[in-house]
């Protein structure tokens, strides 16, 4: 086994032709995936994070960019090898609904995957049984039409589908935003238990903090196509940096009355086209803090002591001495090369320690 | 069994003059092949003038249906609809439909969970404003027109009188929900009903979208009755709080109360299986075992018995919308003595929740 | 929009290549389609054969005889080989009394789908609706001569309600009696269509009145009529009209050939009919063209339509 990270993908770009020119739903992309981790890519709807996770699985081919897995360049592997490596990463897809064959029965839902491995059939009835026992179904769920099934079911189908490919890494698009909220911790507690007990590394796109918080290791914040804050969770939900995390921490509901009055930063407007999306750093025009340099200049990710990386020229709670120890990320774009800094002057705006969501480290 | 008494807001002596809406007993049944599907029980909520109350369910819970039923939304075909439903002193049930057409999109008007199908694809925004001004007020079209683009500016869509002329795929989703609210504030009614309004949005227009709802109730005086799955908007937005299982109220209560002291088990687990978003993280979430029930098959007796860990013989039988001694205004229909509720609802951790993981251990604890 | 006309330009260019090579290939393979044998009468002389060939062009390459017969169309100079008379002048003739046909027929199956589509979707598996669906059933498995026949049989013939056959101009008869003499024609054709109409808007108009946007147009408090017709009716008329329009142009072009034979109208149909019989290719080769070209032209009116119909989509 190498020291190479499980997954890694680098420099990432998704282009769309679309009637009115190109569309960039990923620009510039690097995430690393570890062995047994569990990777958070959150943002809000057209931001790319749904892109970038089947481009990862090469179900979108990139338009630039290189996508390894433990190390090995698959970005250039043609289709037909793929095949033989594809039952390694698995995906399940956020609608229960339409992503499991209605004319299907679940035992042979479940089984494809094993064909695909080379399982005889002969093993392949037990191996579906212990599929679909380890998502919390059973032998009697073998013979059943997936509209027999409720929705949290079949979602946990679509988990032991993934599973029995046994594979290293599952892609999990939105698995739980369909559901009704008490079916949804159910299944939360699932993936964490397959990472615990199987040392299942995940890729989770999700929309909802709350649960990326609840899964994730670490977490990646997209906007328009870029990463624009990512780290550990603890770090990121305690000391966000980047205006737009903290924004996005604000905006999320809390079920808690008592602090209804808390002082939120509502952001600004709507999300700019992603066709046309504003120069330099994305997000300025809907920034408290931008200046003219967030205008002109995209901010480099900034690798900071603590784990945390945040592209903005003024995050949140960095001093000078954070920012001499921080290191910057190379970016595949020439313009990249004379970036400045970030301005540790201007980053203690607001109540810089402490998120808007109030998190304690 | 005593019978339960009505919610009566404390220390309002003008109570009754407030009263906006009063719903008692109703029920709402389908027809179906196999009998008449019960998506309604026997629901009695109350609402005043200026108060947001919000009814906070699964799919299946009847929430819906309570809402659609108030606007008449429901009728049909074979479909029954029993019981008490007044707003300021009309009877909405027994209102013919021109009476209640006279009263949709006039006194009482509704936004919808998907703004992009509720609105019409085909017509412009100030079109599908405007006919219903139209509709309700012998006005001209310039004059419609104009308060079209008057509601527009005021939901804080830029440009309106450019924009009144676009079509709804025009708009993004928050701007879409804005137009839909614009539509049902343009003639001034007294109750707005959102269901799902923010559930189709993301988080952050989400949070601009409830913004923009509370600050028109402050400035109208308006009562809003929310209809919403999230916990998170409820605790944000509610003064009263109605939680349906199964097509009945289980519980029923001033916000804080019922988040500071949830009584009936399917709360408990409601606000468990909520990962928090600061502070201590659980290992495992509490959760409710099993699916929100199809109306289809329901368990006879307490709705919620069968995915219910502190089910017990007298479970069998249907309890109550009752309050507890020394909390008036919280209702709630379980059979538990609420000593034993305030024992039973916390795990280990100290945090509510209905089904605790024999193993739960808070991670940061240490 | 200029776009839209010079993608649709050069679609019909190529329909109408492709057309006129199929029409022409067809009739030069086929047995017994040699014109100038059928031209030189009962007992010709393979000299005589031999100078009709000459005279025709029949001995020159396909390739030439096709671009040959192309340019005489588009020259009006396009002559049958049966009769040698002008195939256009024939045409121009023909053409009001289709034209008048496709008129009526058209109006027919529009306001007879959208009537009996409404009829039946505002009150699903009623009595109406089940016998509307019956009738439907009928009218779509009924062969159209069958039908008009019957009619100008029975109601025609035997009875006299109604004139059996004929055309009669508006100038020569006035409004009343040209309407007259199509009505029966324009019934016959219009049956099958009002029945397939009707079925494809009760479905899209079901599913438009179960539209979140209906039920939004419904909690303004608009009335019933204005919730049906503005917005449940719009949306559902897209599909029945795309369906409406190419009927429209295949009846333009000459596709009500079995209807015009049995009401003897004489128009283009019946000329198509008379002229395949004889295999005159230049007449059916004329024709089919002009079909092509209605199917074509029709086709952009529809995307126009649809467009205005549904802003959503451009042109």
């Amino acid at each position: 086994m190498s020291d190479a990270p499980l997954m890694k993908v680098e420099h990432i770009r998704q282009e769309f032709a679309v009637k009115d020119g190109t569309l960039r739903a990923v620009d510039d992309v690097t995430l690393t995936i570890d062995r047994g981790e569990t990777v958070g890519l959150v943002g809000e709807s057209g931001c790319g994070k749904s892109t970038l996770a089947r481009t990862v699985l090469r179900l979108i081919e990139p338009t630039q960019g290189t996508i390894a897995l433990e190390g090995r360049d698959i970005t250039k592997v043609p289709q037909r090898e793929l095949r033989a490596i594809r039952h390694r990463m698995q995906m399940v897809f956020q609608d229960p609904y339409g992503s499991l064959n209605p004319r299907r029965r679940i035992g042979a839902i479940v089984g494809d995957a094993l064909d695909l491995r080379g399982v005889p059939k002969s093993e392949q009835r037990t191996q579906v049984i212990a599929a679909l026992e380890r998502v919390g179904l059973g032998i009697d769920h073998l013979h059943r039409w997936p509209h027999e099934l409720s929705g949290g079911q079949r979602q946990r189908v679509g988990v032991a589908r993934a599973l029995a490919a046994s594979p290293d890494l599952l892609i999990a698009d939105e698995p739980v935003s369909a559901l009704d909220v008490s079916v949804q911790a159910q299944l939360v507690n699932l993936l964490v238990d397959l990472q615990r007990d199987l040392g299942l590394a995940q890729l989770f796109v999700a929309h909802d903090l709350s649960v990326v918080r609840q899964v994730a290791d670490r977490i990646a914040v997209m906007y328009l196509g870029r990463i624009v804050e990512s780290g550990p969770t603890d770090v990121v939900f305690a000391r966000a940096r980047h205006p737009y995390t903290r924004a996005l921490l604000a905006a999320v509901p809390i079920a808690d009355p008592s602090r209804r009055g808390r002082q939120r930063e509502a952001i600004r407007g709507e999300l700019p086209s992603p066709i046309d999306p504003p120069p330099g750093c994305h997000f300025h025009p809907r920034c408290p803090h931008a200046t003219d340099v967030c205008m002109t200049e995209q901010p480099a990710l900034w690798h900071y002591a603590d784990g945390g990386r945040a592209a903005c020229h003024h995050p949140y709670g960095v001093s000078a001495a954070d920012v001499a120890a921080a290191s910057r990320d190379d970016l595949a774009s020439p313009a990249a090369a004379g970036m400045s800094a970030p301005d540790p002057s201007t980053a203690d705006l607001a109540d810089a320690g402490e998120t808007p969501a109030g998190a304690q480290a | 069994m005593t019978a339960p008494t009505a919610p009566t807001p404390a220390g309002a002596p003008d109570a009754a003059s407030d009263l906006l809406l009063d719903i008692d007993g109703l029920g709402v049944a389908f027809p179906s092949e196999r009998g008449p599907i019960h998506a309604v029980r026997d629901v009695r909520l109350t609402l005043r003038r200026g108060e947001v109350l919000a009814v906070v369910g699964e799919s299946g819970s009847g929430k819906s249906v309570t809402a659609l039923t108030l606007l008449g939304l429901t009728r049909g075909r074979g479909t029954a609809i029993t019981g008490k439903a007044e707003f300021d002193g009309i009877d909405l049930i027994g209102a013919s439909d021109s009476q209640l057409r006279r009263i949709r999109g006039k006194r009482i008007a509704m936004v919808f969970q998907d703004p992009m199908s509720s609105l019409n694809p085909v017509l412009r925004i100030g079109h599908q404003i405007a006919e219903q001004i139209r509709a309700h007020e012998g006005v001209g079209k310039a004059e419609a027109r104009k308060r079209t683009i008057d509601a527009l500016t005021e939901v804080g869509i830029p440009r309106a009188a450019e924009r009144v002329d676009a079509y709804p795929h025009e708009f993004s989703g928050g701007m879409r929900q804005r137009v839909m609210i614009a539509m049902a504030l343009v003639c001034g009614p007294e109750l707005l009903i959102a269901d799902e309004p923010t559930t189709a949005l993301d988080v952050t227009v989400q949070a601009q979208i409830l913004d923009l709802i509370l600050r028109l109730r402050d400035e109208r005086g308006m009562s809003v009755m929310l209809v919403t799955h999230d916990l998170g908007v409820v605790a944000e937005t509610a003064d009263q709080v109605a939680v349906m299982y199964g097509g009945r109220i289980v519980e029923q209560a001033p916000c804080d109360e019922l988040f500071a002291d949830p009584r009936h088990p399917y709360s408990w687990g409601l606000i468990g299986s909520i990962p928090p978003l600061t502070g201590a993280k659980p290992e495992y979430l509490p959760t409710i075992a099993g699916t929100p029930p199809s109306p289809l098959a329901l368990p006879a007796g307490c709705p919620f018995r069968a995915r219910c860990p502190h089910e017990f013989e007298q479970c069998a039988e249907v309890p109550p919308l009752a309050e507890t001694a020394g909390a008036p205004g919280h209702l709630d229909r379980c059979w538990l003595p609420i000593d034993e509720k305030r024992i039973r609802r916390a795990g280990a951790d100290g945090r509510i929740g209905l089904l605790h993981d024999a193993e739960a251990t808070t991670e940061e604890s240490a | 929009m200029i776009g839209f006309i010079i993608r649709r330009l050069a679609s019909m260019v190529l329909v109408l290549f492709a057309v006129s090579v199929l029409v022409f290939a067809i009739f030069n393979i086929i047995p017994g389609g040699d014109p100038a044998v059928r031209m030189a009468g009962k007992n010709p002389t393979d000299v005589q054969i031999e100078a009709i060939r000459k005279e025709w062009g029949f001995d020159k390459p396909v390739t030439t005889q096709y671009a040959k017969m192309i340019e005489k169309t588009f020259d009006g100079q396009l002559i049958s080989y049966s009769n040698r008379e002008n195939v256009l002048e024939r045409i121009k003739e023909g053409l009001p009394r289709t034209l008048s046909l496709t008129f009526w027929s058209s109006l027919f199956m529009l306001v007879g789908g959208i009537a009996l589509g409404m009829l039946s979707a505002l009150r699903p598996n009623s009595f109406a609706d089940r016998t509307i669906n019956a009738i439907a059933v009928v009218g779509i498995s009924l062969p159209v001569f069958w039908i008009g026949g019957l009619m100008s049989y029975y109601l025609g013939s035997k009875a006299g309600i109604i004139p059996a056959g004929g055309y009669v101009s508006i100038s020569e008869g006035g409004v009343l009696d040209w309407f007259w003499h199509l009505l029966a024609p324009s019934l016959a054709i219009s049956f099958l269509f009002i029945g397939i109409y009707s079925r494809v808007l009760r479905g899209d108009l079901l599913d438009a009145l179960r539209a979140d946007y209906v039920r939004t147009a419904e909690a303004k408090g608009l009335s019933k009529r204005r919730v049906v017709v503005r917005h449940a009716l719009r949306n559902a008329l897209i599909p029945m009209i795309t369906l409406w329009g190419l009927d429209v142009a295949i009846t333009l072009g000459g596709g009500a050939v079995l209807t015009e034979t049995v009401f003897d109208l004489d128009g283009v149909g019946a000329y198509l009919a008379d002229s395949t019989r004889s295999l005159d290719v230049p007449p059916v080769m004329a024709i089919t063209l002009l079909g092509a070209i209605a199917v074509v032209v029709m086709n952009a009116i529809i995307d126009i339509l649809y467009a205005y119909l549904d802003p959503r989509i451009r042109l």
